[in-house]
């Protein structure tokens, strides 16, 4: 097994590290997911605070629950190098009852062969782009498959960089704005690539007919994509969650009461009490104008104040993560 | 109150860069009171508890600065300089207030809009005057006299506003409000108006900087997520006894992705799959971190044997 844990080749920037968790006592599962058979990339959560923890996309676990000496293991590998067992123990403490999700495939668009994208259920549709790379030079097969494009690079500010794919549908537009990740689909070598964004799927070159996919290069820039995609790889797309975990999340909160036995203080009001006439309410959402970059949050009460009468209020704001902020409470 | 707590205040003001619309940023130094601060790091975004405040006049927050950068909205109107998308209280009196009718009665904490085009002779913002200020240990306390929003006005104003900021340390402050109605007879109309409308506060925060919502629910112990945050006039009104108290504001929030189902073992403890829909034979996995001894109570550790044996780096 040792032998053969070598000659596998992992072509995700940095090899996967493996650690072992105590489980409660459950059912003895000496596997997990092994190369060739996770179909996307497995995230750990721990479901009350909300933190997570990617795993490695080629071996993400080795094995669900062994048992082993008088214990059940698990057995994963994280997909952060720089992960340690104290990190994890930090974000899943004993007692946490882990969730397993997975980043879904991402839907490529569908076209109608002429570069523009239309609904895949349509009668004009074509289907969807094959990304399948092939040599700068094809029908030559030893040289690169992406290079960085100049002017695309200078335009944008960022790198931009051009796979040349096999011819398939033309789909003149991308996905800019989210980040992808590309597996590759070949079973003996495999290889994984966050892109910042998609630019063109299978942007068609009016003037010789070639076919490329240009992306907003990610971690590893153009070193990566030369020294690791090459002709004859084939990728499915993923999504990625970009949001950040709870324990990344910088907060501003606003405690504003909630019993309503408080009466008119930071409980809120209740009507036919001293001189309150309605329950207390909040409203929040985005202001219409976007340019005003705007998120009204305001908290309304009704009470009668006739001269001279006073009306006190008090309420509290936080600042701090917002996993953090759960955890004072 | 935590201990160590540092305070700061200043009522010189200075020209620090607050990121406000290049429409409204010339206003800022005619409005401003205190710069009120806590002194933890203000750019430390692992542990974001520091902030650097700024009061106005009328004794409501106007800039609210911390690693996330300005939580208060730049300010992009010109009939509304740092008067309307500040945080601060508002009144109104429902008897008086017809806005069909041209008078809109709303008491601004903050001050009068600037709208030329309705009063041509109006060459500055009216922000509300300030009848005292007092800053002492780790609380500022701020009395101002509220104006009507809408000018011209037949309205006088007799809300006077009692405010106080405290810093409680670890990223908390505290912000006390007493509101009182200074008109001197209530049977005889205006001024002596009755307020039985009030936002307490009107708040809000920059949607760049904080594009989500979480809030707390009175009917579940979960947190109540919503991403991303809905236009404003899509949502009605919700009583706060339904919140549990507390509505936070996050920088963008992760949404959870489709659960991976997890495999089923043999009930013979042979270690292999068996298909979860053979219920005869197979029994679910559950994942339920258990402790270590009390030397390393962490559920999970460095491995050395699998660290050898994969050639990999092990964490047992």
């Amino acid at each position: 097994m040792c032998e053969l844990v070598e000659k596998l080749f992992f072509f995700s920037p940095i090899p996967p590290f493996f650690h072992r968790c105590r489980l409660e006592p459950t059912v003895n599962l000496t596997n997990g997911l092994v190369d060739g058979k996770t179909p996307t990339y497995l995230i750990l959560v721990n479901p009350t605070t909300k933190a997570v923890m990617h795993l490695h996309p080629l071996r993400s676990v080795s094995a669900w629950s062994r048992y082993s000496s008088g214990m059940n293991w698990l057995i994963i590998s994280p997909a952060d190098n720089s992960t340690k067992a104290a990190d994890i123990n930090e974000k899943f403490p004993a007692d946490t009852t882990l969730q397993v999700q997975y980043e879904p495939a991402y839907s490529l668009p569908c076209g109608d062969g002429s570069g523009a994208v239309v609904d895949c259920d349509s009668d004009s549709s074509q289907g969807q782009p094959e990304i399948y790379v092939v040599s700068l030079t094809y029908p030559a097969s030893s040289s690169n498959a992406c290079e960085q494009d100049a002017d695309m690079t200078t335009l944008y500010g960022k790198i931009v960089a051009r796979c040349r794919i096999f011819p398939t549908i033309p789909i003149n537009s991308g996905d800019p704005y989210t980040q992808l990740t590309f597996v590759s689909n070949n079973t003996n070598v495999k290889i994984s690539y966050q892109v910042n964004g998609v630019l063109y799927w299978s942007y068609k070159n009016p003037l010789n007919g070639y076919q490329y996919l240009y992306v907003f290069a990610g971690d590893g820039g153009m070193p990566f994509l030369r020294n690791n995609i090459y002709p004859g790889l084939n990728f499915t797309v993923l999504f990625q969650n970009t949001g950040k975990p709870w324990d990344q999340n910088m907060a501003l909160s606003s405690v504003h009461g909630s019993s309503t036995t408080l009466k008119e203080s930071v409980g809120g009001s209740v009507p036919g009490t001293m001189y309150v006439n309605d329950y207390t309410n909040i409203r929040y959402g985005i202001a219409g104008n976007p340019a005003r970059d705007y998120t009204p949050f305001v908290s309304a009460c009704c009470a009668f104040l006739v001269c001279p009468l006073f009306y006190f209020l008090s309420t509290k704001s936080l600042t701090m993560l917002l996993i953090i902020w759960l955890h004072s409470c | 109150m935590a201990a160590n707590i540092t305070t700061s205040f200043n009522f010189t003001w200075s020209d620090k860069p607050l990121n406000f619309s290049d429409v409204n940023k010339a206003q800022e130094k005619k409005l401003f009171l205190i710069e009120m601060s806590n002194l933890l790091q203000q750019n430390n975004t692992k542990e974001p508890k520091g902030w650097t405040m700024r009061i106005s006049k009328g004794g409501n927050v106007y800039s609210f600065m911390g690693p996330w950068g300005q939580a208060v909205a730049p300010n992009v109107l010109t009939k509304s300089p740092f008067m309307d998308e500040v945080w601060q209280d508002v009144a109104v009196s429902n008897a008086l207030n017809n806005p069909n009718g041209g008078k809109a009665y709303f008491i601004h904490q903050a001050g009068a809009y600037f709208d030329q085009a309705a009063n041509p002779t109006l060459l500055s913002p009216w922000y509300s005057p300030n009848a005292g200020a007092f800053c002492l240990g780790h609380s500022c306390s701020i009395v101002s006299w509220s104006q009507h929003a809408h000018l011209p006005t037949t309205f006088n104003s007799s809300k006077l506003v009692f405010t106080r900021y405290t810093n409680c340390g670890d990223g908390v402050y505290e912000h006390v409000f007493g509101i009182h109605n200074m008109a001197t007879d209530p049977s005889v109309g205006p001024p002596s108006d009755t307020l039985d409308y009030f936002n307490t506060l009107w708040w809000g925060v920059r949607t760049s900087a904080f594009r989500d919502v979480v809030r707390s629910s009175s009917s579940s112990s979960n947190l109540t997520e919503i991403t991303p945050l809905p236009n404003w006039d899509a949502v009605g009104v919700l009583p706060v006894s339904q919140t549990a108290g507390y509505t936070v504001f996050a920088e963008y929030v992760r949404f959870d992705s489709p659960t991976y189902p997890l495999p089923c073992g043999s009930r013979n403890g042979n270690g292999s799959f068996v298909p979860c829909s053979d219920v005869a034979n197979s029994i679910p996995l559950t994942l339920k971190l258990k402790a270590g001894p009390k030397s390393d109570p962490g559920p999970c550790y460095y491995q050395q044997s699998l660290s050898e044996f994969f050639k990999i780096y092990t964490v047992r």
